[in-house]
């Protein structure tokens, strides 16, 4: 006599098991579409800085063709040499985004700390010059700088710079400080700490994935920005997103190199932000304490 | 010693903020000159900042300024910015009472008309002994580029001095339409060569002609630059002029010198009407990818052998000489009921207001040079860009000559025949120079892309455009 085993039969799916199979699957779509809308631009970007003119320009898009180092290798040479609009983004963005962290952790923790009257219109207000529409403080920044002498300098854009990354840059780390329990300091007082002390050596290392996301933040809007770039630099200060502006010209784009510039300018945001993805993470969750 | 106080150092922090204002606020010295001798040489040490839109003569001149600082020992450093952005830091540079650009490149649109003020009467410095002349005078350039791209307004008075003239022209494939030309012929009942003879309506009958046999050479017969843009506006132009149709009353006036206070807006003209009629017509058999191109898509897309003809830039010759080597002709833009217009997009270049005397003749030397018939030969030969000339007698140097036929060492130079006829006092297409046009072509090409893509009807988009731009220019200008 042969025995016929037959496979377990399977548990009938209750309708919470189905629904929930199903809002996974929806969730998963969701990010795939959001993945595809992300990556897809990059991505044609670019494979475009390796096409030589006539492949960039061909009516239907070329997956396939021979690639080249031509758009960078003319970013680098001739009379528009990428190098000093780097160098120029680097120090502009750099320091800026320093100097917002150092001063925006010293604030954004009196901002914490200090019990007064008002304290919640005052933060609010911090962030709202962080709201106003570049437009309408162009002018009257333009004109300060102008008569300080800050037009076409580095200084001159790190101030510009540090106008918007500023008040982000309080209002980010004063939600972190607030995260850290007052009892810590009061220990570390206790102990023999002066303020400075118990502020450098206690509540700070706590914050470190705050500092770290309020400096890659910082670093972003500032290696971005155009507007600002436009009014306050000049012959000796201009940034990449003025270079790759200056692609586009009255009788045509230089879609090759400007998709060059594009992918210079976004590798290295994207590389910064791979390197701290942790403490990025972390932080824009602000879960500096407990997240550490 | 005692520690400072709080109050000792924020008395310290702010005595070094008002040090640095007033440091920074201090008058500017103007650049050094040595008194007498060479007149090339008299600013030598010398730094101008030229602002410019990337065109084709600025990228030629940025490449080869080696031969102006040799001859005058000032530097020059050269900023380029796209228009927009350039009209905003113009502005902003006048409005400021000090100038970090010396030398403007002056659309009359956009610069020119709107900030005249701001901007040196040229003939100032023209008549100063101490200064070298213009080489052949101001009569050396064109007529009508010198009123429209230099003067606003004031018949005398000269605030820029003609730079680049592109000019919108009729490009199309030559090797199809020889290939072609006598069953177009048979098939239309009319010769179909392109030229300034042409209608606008045979040009759709060639269009149309093309899209329905010569599919296997092209997709289409025409293109366009009908994007939501300042290129929309300039495309419908051409049509509109040509029917009859004018943006204010006395437009070629309007056009050419300018106007502070042009009047009711008379899109809502019967002939103005009929030619939006027409150009929606024509669009409707356009490569329907035209209402996505500006200039540069709609030159991309002929070179990319999509299409038998197109009206473009004649700079976009150069471009298409490398990709279509022999195979594309030019001509006028054909004609109307009314005539023949072709867009003339032409700048000037000027120097600020806000410059100080020595800065002002430096500035003039380099105005001089960049604009002098030996500098606007070079640029044509170079390899960076080049443009086209403004002076007449560069259009007569036997070696350019030479270069309007191929093989050809100048190949926006093929374009010569074509643009002089388009540079014709009563064919040259002018918009109007206006100080409030940016907001009005903003308004003029808004309402034409509705009309475009099936949201207003040619008569009420010219109706809402004439309303629109009457209550911009009610508003004045007081800049």
């Amino acid at each position: 006599m042969s025995t016929v085993i037959t496979a377990p039969r399977k548990a009938p799916q209750s309708p919470l098991e189905a629904s929930s199979r199903r809002s996974r699957w929806v969730v998963v779509l969701l990010l795939a579409l959001a993945l595809l809308w992300t990556l897809v631009p990059l991505l044609w970007m670019l494979l475009s800085s390796f096409k030589n003119r006539a492949d960039v320009t061909a009516a239907t898009p070329q997956l396939l063709f021979a690639p080249t180092l031509d758009n960078y290798r003319n970013l680098f040479s001739g009379p528009n040499n990428l190098g000093p609009y780097i160098w120029h983004s680097v120090l502009a963005a750099g320091i800026s985004a320093l100097l917002a962290v150092c001063l925006g952790a010293l604030a954004g923790y009196g901002l914490a700390r200090t019990q007064m009257r008002g304290k919640r219109h005052l933060a609010f207000w911090i962030i709202s010059t962080r709201m106003a529409p570049i437009a309408a403080v162009v002018v009257p920044l333009f004109l300060i700088f102008r008569g300080l002498g800050l037009i076409d300098s580095i200084p001159g854009l790190v101030l510009a710079y540090l106008t918007f990354n500023l008040p982000f840059a309080i209002w980010l780390m004063s939600a972190f400080f607030a995260e850290v329990p007052a009892s810590l300091e009061e220990s570390a007082l206790v102990a023999g700490c002066t303020r400075w002390q118990a502020f450098w050596t206690v509540v700070l290392p706590l914050t470190k994935s705050g500092l770290v996301t309020t400096f890659i933040l910082c670093l972003v809007f500032a290696w971005n920005d155009y507007a600002f770039a436009v009014v306050f630099s000049g012959p000796n200060s201009q940034t990449l997103p003025i270079a790759a502006s200056q692609l586009v010209t009255q009788t045509g784009v230089d879609w090759g190199q400007l998709t060059a510039i594009g992918t210079i300018v976004v590798v290295p945001m994207m590389l910064a932000g791979l390197a701290v993805r942790r403490w990025l993470v972390t932080g824009l969750t602000l879960g500096a304490v407990t997240g550490e | 010693m005692d520690r400072p106080s709080r109050r000792d150092v924020l008395r310290g922090a702010l005595a070094a903020g008002a040090a640095l204002t007033l440091g920074g606020c201090g008058s500017r010295g103007d650049a050094p000159r040595t008194a007498g001798g060479d007149q090339w040489r008299q600013y030598q040490g010398t730094t101008l900042n030229f602002i410019s839109e990337n065109t084709a003569p600025t990228a030629a001149i940025a490449a080869d300024i080696r031969p102006f600082t040799d001859l005058t020992g000032i530097d020059v450093r050269i900023v380029t910015l796209e228009l927009t952005a350039l009209v905003q830091r113009v502005a902003l540079d006048l409005a400021s009472g000090r100038a970090q650009y010396q030398v403007i490149y002056a659309d009359p649109y956009q610069v020119l008309a709107p900030y005249q003020r701001g901007l040196v009467d040229l003939r100032t410095l023209q008549a100063d002994a101490n200064l070298p002349d213009l080489p052949g005078g101001v009569a050396d350039f064109i007529p009508a580029q010198l009123d429209a791209a230099g003067r606003f307004v004031d018949r005398g008075a000269v605030y820029a001095l003609p730079y680049d003239a592109p000019t919108m022209i009729w490009q199309y494939r030559r090797d199809l339409f020889d290939k072609y030309r006598g069953r177009m012929a048979a098939d239309l009942g009319f010769d179909p060569t392109p030229g300034g003879d042409r209608t606008w309506e045979e040009y759709f009958r060639m269009a149309e002609w093309f899209n329905k046999n010569a599919t296997s050479d092209v997709r289409y017969g025409t293109g366009h630059q009908a994007r939501q843009h300042d290129s929309l506006m300039n495309d419908f132009s051409n049509v509109l002029w040509s029917y009859g149709g004018t943006y204010f009353d006395d437009g070629k006036e309007v056009g050419r010198l300018g106007s502070r206070d042009p009047g009711p807006c008379r899109l809502d003209s019967d002939a103005a009407i009929a030619g939006a009629e027409f150009y929606q017509r024509l669009l409707g058999i356009a490569d329907p990818a035209s209402k996505t191109w500006d200039w540069d898509g709609v030159g991309a897309a002929f070179r990319a052998g999509r299409l038998a003809m197109c009206p473009n830039w004649h700079e976009f010759a150069a471009s298409n000489e490398q990709v279509l080597p022999g195979k594309v002709g030019y001509a006028a833009l054909p004609k109307g009921p009314a005539g023949t217009a072709n867009m003339y997009g032409g700048t000037g270049v000027a120097i600020s207001a806000n410059t100080l005397p020595n800065e002002r003749g430096a500035a003039w030397l380099f105005l001089v040079w960049s604009t002098s018939p030996q500098t606007q030969l070079a640029n044509l030969k170079s390899k960076a860009g080049g443009g086209t000339p403004t002076r007449t007698s560069v259009y007569e140097l036997p070696e350019v000559r030479a270069a309007e036929q191929r093989p050809s060492q100048m190949p926006n130079m093929l374009t010569a025949a074509a643009v002089r006829q388009a540079w014709q006092a009563d064919r040259i297409g002018l918009r109007p120079k206006i100080p409030m046009w940016n907001e009005c072509n903003t308004a003029i090409f808004t309402q034409l892309s509705r009309m475009l893509t099936g949201g207003a009807s040619p008569e009420e988009a010219m109706r809402s455009i004439k309303s629109r731009v009457d209550q911009i220019v009610a508003r004045g200008w007081v800049a």
